[in-house]
């Protein structure tokens, strides 16, 4: 009686229970069942990414990160004559390479940057911008480039300038990444020392200068005209747009501002060639992208690969597999926090691209994978993200300042399950009225997670609901892989947890 | 005070950190007259301070100073240990010739900024999802058992000469894949500081890290990975970039486009 009761129990990661049956944590088990996906896949070898077509290859700082280790890596080699092939060829180059940005939204580049304007009314100056400020929950590639590899940043910045006419360019670093930014005011020393930025940069009669600016702990000022506000000293609350940072930006003059990656890939899109790049990845998502894949893998690791690789190539190539096997996947948030969650039905054979993800319902945003088993806590790992962005909502719009607290507080009373069966579909809807309707995307980041969680897990809110409502208390799944290490550790030999693996 | 406490007590019952944990204690959003911390205290950047802020000036247009107040709030809270008084805020004002009220609303609006004492270190956990489905949450257990405190921006007391640490939250911190992590900021030797993160904790090392903390031996102690992994490489060996990486190559930027797509 109890055993078919405890496989009641065990089927899917949450409860329906009988009343007399009180649950302890050890009766959860992660299952494997007896799918075809449970076997190796193999992936032909075309599938992956070859050493040489990688762009990033001191990601892992083999090398020395500095000038001396940049040239022998190709860094800075002919940047003479790609600067003088002028602007409109750098932009063509751009368009030509199907590069999209590679900061969360994924606008086509080199269309971004014709927007920047050739005749101004007055003498003002067009600046550059990079949005270093890499605060997205989950990603951590930008950080990568910038301590391992700066002088592609450095140059690329030198190109996107040549590409837009800017004069001077601000890289913005958020706070948090204090060594960071010390390594690029390094680098950027040395690219001064040597004459490849500054007055005449590299020879070529160009006039570029480049800053490290520090932010101090605001995701909001990830967002463009958020980050020129902090540039210009003034707390990071979002412009209206209209007016564009093309048309006024950084103290009124035209600006733009590209992610880190987007602009450290242009020297080497240069050197190869945009069919080169174009010829990764599918129609429209096309070069390769850096993945910071974390969560319930096995490595956690970021690592470049082509774009629209198929999820499961990419986490049992470089990390290993998932923890438990693939059929211990419960959900995968693919692009950053941002992004509504995946349950595994939509992940099997989901590709890493702009535009098959949009198809599955979520984004491929900053490639920041977050990996979730079947030991998480879904409800609790979603609130965790609504407490985040009210902390980091600037507060200036009610719809994002009043909705996003309301989503936490309706979110902690679901960890609980103290709320009504009716709440799961008037949070869907209170995050309907919030995306859209702010000044800036924020909202709508703040809303999309909670709009996957009621879409692919209505069955989990109402069933700790159900669990609350009828006094059967509420047991948190906790890490029980972290336990039972733990357990192994302290006795060996021990079966306590013998029904995880 | 009192009525203090219970506004902070109905701001963490709705936390799923427990009741104990109360968000952003140190970067407070009001400011109260204390006996170090009124306008009356004089305050001002030393000599080498000034050589610094001299080249972060020159970074902006001279018509807008204002941009240099971030970067010179840096400067003041390194140089005070690790807090940004009000007097400091005034003088920042003056140096960028703004009123005082455009570096309040900046400085109460990112998280970094420290309007209250803080400790010799100022260890600060990242809390969100990547790093709490790993295990942040029981690491932040056992560190308030280990040092006796029961919420987030308590100071260790720094009984027998050890040196005090203040426990704090961050959001997201950007190492998601060397989960889970925190970070230590240095305030032990003023005006010089120090920021380093420490990844792939586990209970034992995050015990370690206090106990050398404490000890005043965070110098000794590995930065990155504790696990001893190469930065984001994974645990078991990389799986890329194995070989030299080639030299200098660019293709012929003359050739016509036929011959290219050829």
């Amino acid at each position: 009686m109890k055993l078919a009761s405890l496989s009641r129990v065990c089927t899917r990661g949450y409860a329906t229970l009988p009343l007399d049956l009180t649950i302890t944590p050890l009766d959860r088990k992660v299952i494997v069942t007896g799918s075809p996906h449970t076997q190796n896949i193999e992936f032909p070898d075309n599938t992956f990414l070859k050493d040489e077509d990688r762009i990033f290859t001191n990601l892992y700082c083999d090398g020395s990160p500095w000038l001396d280790g940049a040239l022998k890596r190709g860094d800075w080699y002919r940047t003479k004559e790609i600067v003088s092939k002028g602007r409109d060829w750098l932009i063509n180059e751009t368009k030509a390479s199907g590069l999209r940005g590679r900061g969360g939204a994924g606008f086509p580049s080199g269309l971004k940057y014709s927007f920047m304007p050739k005749k101004k009314p007055d003498d003002r100056p067009s600046y550059l911008v990079v949005n270093a400020d890499e605060s997205e929950p989950g990603t951590c590639k930008d950080r990568e480039i910038m301590r391992h590899d700066p002088h592609k940043l450095v140059e690329g910045c030198l190109l996107a300038a040549v590409a837009m006419g800017a004069r001077a360019g601000y890289i913005y670093i958020r706070g948090e990444y204090y060594n960071e930014a010390m390594a690029m005011e390094r680098a950027i020393a040395e690219a001064y020392a040597k004459g490849l930025i500054g007055n005449n940069a590299c020879n070529t009669g160009y006039d570029f200068d480049l800053y490290v600016q520090r932010g101090a702990g605001a995701y909001i000022c990830g967002e463009e005209s958020a980050l020129i506000q902090s540039i210009e000293g003034k707390p990071g609350k979002p412009r209206l747009k209209p007016p564009f940072p093309a048309m006024a930006g950084l103290y009124g003059c035209p600006t733009t501002v590209t992610n880190v990656e987007t602009v450290a890939v242009l020297p080497t899109i240069m050197r190869r060639g945009p069919e080169w790049f174009a010829s990764f990845g599918r129609k429209n998502n096309a070069g390769t992208k850096l993945f910071c894949i974390s969560g319930h893998v096995n490595h956690r690791v970021t690592v470049e690969e082509k774009m629209s690789i198929p999820l499961r190539a990419l986490i049992d190539k470089h990390c290993g597999g998932i923890r438990g096997g693939w059929d211990n996947l419960e959900a995968v948030i693919p692009g950053g926090s941002s992004c509504p969650v995946l349950p595994k039905r939509l992940c099997d054979d989901a590709l890493m691209d702009f535009d098959d993800l949009k198809d599955r319902g979520s984004g491929l945003g900053t490639a920041a994978v977050i990996v979730f088993d079947k030991s998480t806590d879904m409800i609790k790992s979603i609130a965790r993200l609504s407490r985040f962005y009210k902390n980091e909502s600037c507060g200036q719009c009610t719809p994002c300042r009043e909705g996003c607290g309301w989503l936490v507080d309706i979110m902690h009373r679901f960890v609980k399950g103290n709320a009504r069966k009716g709440e799961i579909s008037m949070i869907d809807n209170i995050t309907r009225q919030i995306e859209g309707r702010t000044i800036c995307a924020l909202g709508a980041a703040a809303a999309w997670p909670v709009q996957g969680l009621v879409r692919h897990y209505r069955h989990h809110l109402e069933a700790r609901i159900e669990n609350y409502q009828t006094g059967v208390p509420f047991v948190q799944p906790g890490d029980f892989y972290f336990r039972k290490v733990k357990e192994e550790r302290e006795n060996p030999g021990s079966k306590k947890f013998a029904q995880i693996n | 005070m009192k009525a203090l406490r219970q506004v902070t007590a109905r701001l963490s019952a709705g936390s799923a950190l427990g009741k104990a944990m109360r968000p952003y204690s140190v970067p407070w959003p009001n400011h109260v007259d204390t006996p170090q911390d009124n306008e009356r205290v004089p305050w001002d950047f030393t000599e080498a301070s000034y050589k610094k802020i001299q080249v972060i000036m020159d970074q902006y247009p001279s018509i807008n100073r204002q941009s240099g107040i971030m970067p010179l709030l840096h400067l003041a809270q390194w140089q005070n240990g690790g807090w940004i008084p009000v007097s400091a805020m005034n003088k920042i004002a003056q140096i960028c010739e703004v009123p005082s009220v455009r570096v309040y609303e900046t400085v109460t609006f990112y998280a970094m900024f420290n309007r209250r004492p803080v400790g010799d270190y100022h260890v600060q956990f990242c809390i969100t999802t990547p790093c709490m489905i790993v295990g942040s949450d029981e690491l932040i257990q056992a560190a308030l058992k280990h040092l006796g405190l029961t919420r987030f921006g308590e100071t260790t007391s720094g009984a027998d000469g050890a040196k005090t640490l203040t426990l704090g939250e961050m959001e997201c911190m950007g190492a998601c894949v060397n989960a889970p992590m925190l970070v230590v900021s240095d305030y032990s030797n003023a005006p010089q500081f120090y920021y380093d993160y420490y990844e792939d904790l586990t209970v034992e090392t995050l015990v370690e890290l206090l106990d050398a903390l404490r000890a005043g031996k965070r110098g000794q102690l590995a930065l990155g990975s504790q696990a001893g992994r190469q930065h984001s490489a994974p645990l078991g060996g990389k799986t890329c970039l194995t070989t030299t990486p080639p030299g200098p190559f660019c293709r012929d930027l003359d050739a016509k486009k036929e011959e290219a797509k050829k």
